[in-house]
């Protein structure tokens, strides 16, 4: 059990223009699982390296539990790292993989061989020691790696996008796998991806990071609630913005006033958004009503689970999703009315780009 | 784990074909390596042979005998020349393997120039190396030693297998260095168990150039220690000017017999490479 603390850590390369990562400062509790979600070249790999001590912060700190280890060297740091491709080393077997690490420690064969089985029964691939890694399915070396990973119990699990070379349904398999054996053995995870489905399944808490800078973090909940930002917003897949001036819990816009107690600004700009999900439908025919507008269908699809609109309104796009129990299907170029519950609208700082 | 498909007809066929190809071009090939040794053989065995005849007209053992004789010098000179390539071939390696990390893993200001200086060399005639080189050792006291030698051969050997380990660096991901940094492994176990077994086929190959390049040097050891190192070369070079042909050929046959056993043992290497490359990124 290791917290993890990064502390205005900034990694620049020479040559850059700007630094790969940037002053950023980061708190991993200790036994729970932490996605680094971004984009590619935002860094986040970068960050998992310094973790792992084998890049050298340009500046900044790093503590395991409070204890700087800047000074401590990849192969004495505890922190493992898995990769996505080149997962085990093809010139040895799977049981030469599982115990390396116990092997580089100078451990005797017999304690090597007796954990290594545990291992590998813990991954639930026993008896495959004597198999070569080329022998192995993807999934099945994605274990064997996840086991060599373990087996001297890591302070730190660092995952860099373990899940982005398997097929859907394995995909699936290796998420829980990965869940289970994390939970029994309580190690600080931390894992990188640009999937933010698998962040959002697979995280206690996601890190959410562009351009070496961190966005926000948070639980996976608050990115789609209560998302800091409009990029974070827009990265969680809400497009449903629309600008306007707020004050005392109200912000007026181009489409009307619209009753907002949940802020992140209470005065001056803002821009409303709320998410496709949230957005309701409510009977045509008589005026407008409290955080109501008017609008008309552009298209839709209908999913049988649930149906996407997406709604003109002025100079306006929304997108709505409603479940299967919604009362009607509209088609395209049917008038509508959408209301924004007040709850549900968060509003947020304006955007500088 | 799935049994692999039973090949359709046409496809065991066209492996067939396959299969006969390959026999048929490795008895060429074997035939364009052995044949120009052949005459060399019939001369190392022969009395007496003269112009019109198409076989010698009398046998003889005798130049084989020379060769064994210590009188020959034949067996200081196999001495000189191990005591030479063998330092050239493992210096060479020590060398490439960093050098070549560096050429074909980063980029770097000056990498072409510095590219264009291993091959150089290679590019200007031996000879005017070797002058030029000659010229410096005397002032530092290193012509007419095994070391000049070594270092002199050292300049083509070591830019040979440079260049092959810039190749098989090329195509080499480190990540599993790092997963095993991570694994507690320090550097000298990163190397020796996953660095080490991922480049250890290009190495055989880069080392087997660096070993016959310093075994065949000829001009710059006369050059750098005419006087006192005696290799192999020399030896046949001399034989060969002498006008005794069967002594020649039974040099000559000395001469290229580590070349055989070294290819042969690098043979598994040498198809290797692309076995290594295939693991290699991207």
């Amino acid at each position: 059990m290791t917290a993890v603390t990064l502390s205005g850590l900034t990694k620049s390369y020479p040559g850059a223009t700007r630094p790969a990562v940037d002053r950023l400062d980061l708190a991993l509790t200790s036994g729970k699982i932490h996605a680094l979600l971004g984009p590619s070249g935002c860094g986040k790999t970068s960050t998992l390296k310094l973790i792992a001590g084998l890049l050298r912060p340009t500046s900044g700190d790093i503590r395991f539990d409070g204890t700087s280890v800047l000074a401590v060297p990849a192969e004495r740091r505890g922190a493992v790292l898995m990769f996505q491709n080149h997962l085990l080393f093809p010139y040895m077997s799977v049981g030469e993989n599982v115990g390396y690490a116990l092997k580089v420690r100078h451990e005797s064969r017999a304690v090597i061989a007796s954990r290594v089985d545990e291992m590998l029964e813990l991954v639930k691939l026993p008896g495959l020691a004597n198999r070569r890694p080329r022998e192995l399915s993807g999934g099945q070396q994605q274990r064997v790696a996840l086991a060599r990973a373990l087996i001297v119990r890591p302070r730190v699990l660092l995952l860099d996008e373990p899940l982005s070379n398997l097929d859907a349904d394995l995909r699936d398999d290796m998420r829980a796998l990965i869940r289970a054996v994390q939970a029994q053995l309580a190690v600080t995870t931390v894992f990188v991806t640009h999937d933010q489905q698998e962040a959002v399944v697979m995280a206690d808490t996601i890190a959410l990071m562009s351009g070496g800078v961190l966005l926000q973090t948070a639980a996976p909940d608050v990115f789609y609630d209560s998302p800091a930002s409009v990029e974070v917003a827009r990265f969680f897949g809400n497009t449903n913005l629309l600008p306007g001036t707020c004050a005392d819990g109200r912000i007026a816009t181009p489409l009307g006033t619209f009753r907002a107690p949940r802020s992140t600004v209470t005065t001056g700009p803002a821009v409303l958004t709320i998410r496709p999900e949230s957005i309701k439908f409510s009977a045509t025919g008589q005026p407008p009503g409290a955080n109501e507008l008017g609008g008309q269908v552009l298209s839709h699809i209908y999913a049988g689970t649930h149906a996407r609109y997406r709604i003109a309104a002025g100079d306006f796009h929304f997108d709505v999703i409603t479940d299967a129990e919604a009362a009607r299907i509209y088609r395209d170029g049917d008038p509508v009315r959408l209301r924004f519950p007040p709850e549900k609208i968060w509003l947020l700082p304006p955007h500088s780009g | 784990m799935t049994e692999p498909a039973p090949p359709d007809p046409m496809e065991r066929r066209s492996q067939r074909l396959t299969t006969l190809l390959r026999g048929l071009s490795l008895i060429l090939l074997a035939i364009w390596l052995v044949a120009p040794f052949i005459p060399l053989l019939i001369w190392s065995f022969s009395f007496h042979w003269t112009f019109p005849h198409l076989l010698p007209e009398g046998w003889s053992l005798r130049s084989w005998q020379d060769v064994a004789n210590p009188s020959s010098q034949v067996l200081p000179a196999i001495r000189d020349s191990l005591l030479i390539a063998l330092p050239v071939t493992v210096l060479s390696a020590l060398i490439a393997i960093p050098a070549g990390r560096a050429l074909g893993q980063h980029r770097f200001p000056g990498k072409r120039l510095v590219e264009f200086l291993i091959l150089a060399p290679n590019i200007v005639p031996g000879l005017t190396v070797a002058l030029g080189i000659q010229i410096a050792f005397l002032r530092y006291g290193l012509a007419n030693t095994f070391t000049g030698v070594i270092l002199v051969h050292l300049v083509p050997s070591m830019s040979y297998a440079v260049l092959v380990m810039a190749g098989v660096f090329a195509n080499y991901d480190p990540q599993a260095e790092e997963v095993s940094r991570s694994l507690g492994a320090n550097r000298w176990q990163t190397f020796r168990h996953v660095t080490l077994p991922a480049i250890f086929p290009g190495l055989m190959v880069a080392s087997l150039f660096a070993f016959l390049i310093s075994w065949d040097q000829y001009i710059a050891t006369i050059l750098i220690a005419g006087g006192t190192v005696k290799t192999l070369s020399i030896l046949v070079v001399a034989a060969a000017g002498g006008g005794d042909r069967a002594l020649a050929g039974a040099l000559s046959l000395v001469f290229i017999a580590p070349a055989v056993v070294f290819l042969i043992i690098a043979s598994k290497y040498l198809t290797g490479v692309s076995a290594a490359r295939r693991l290699g990124r991207r």
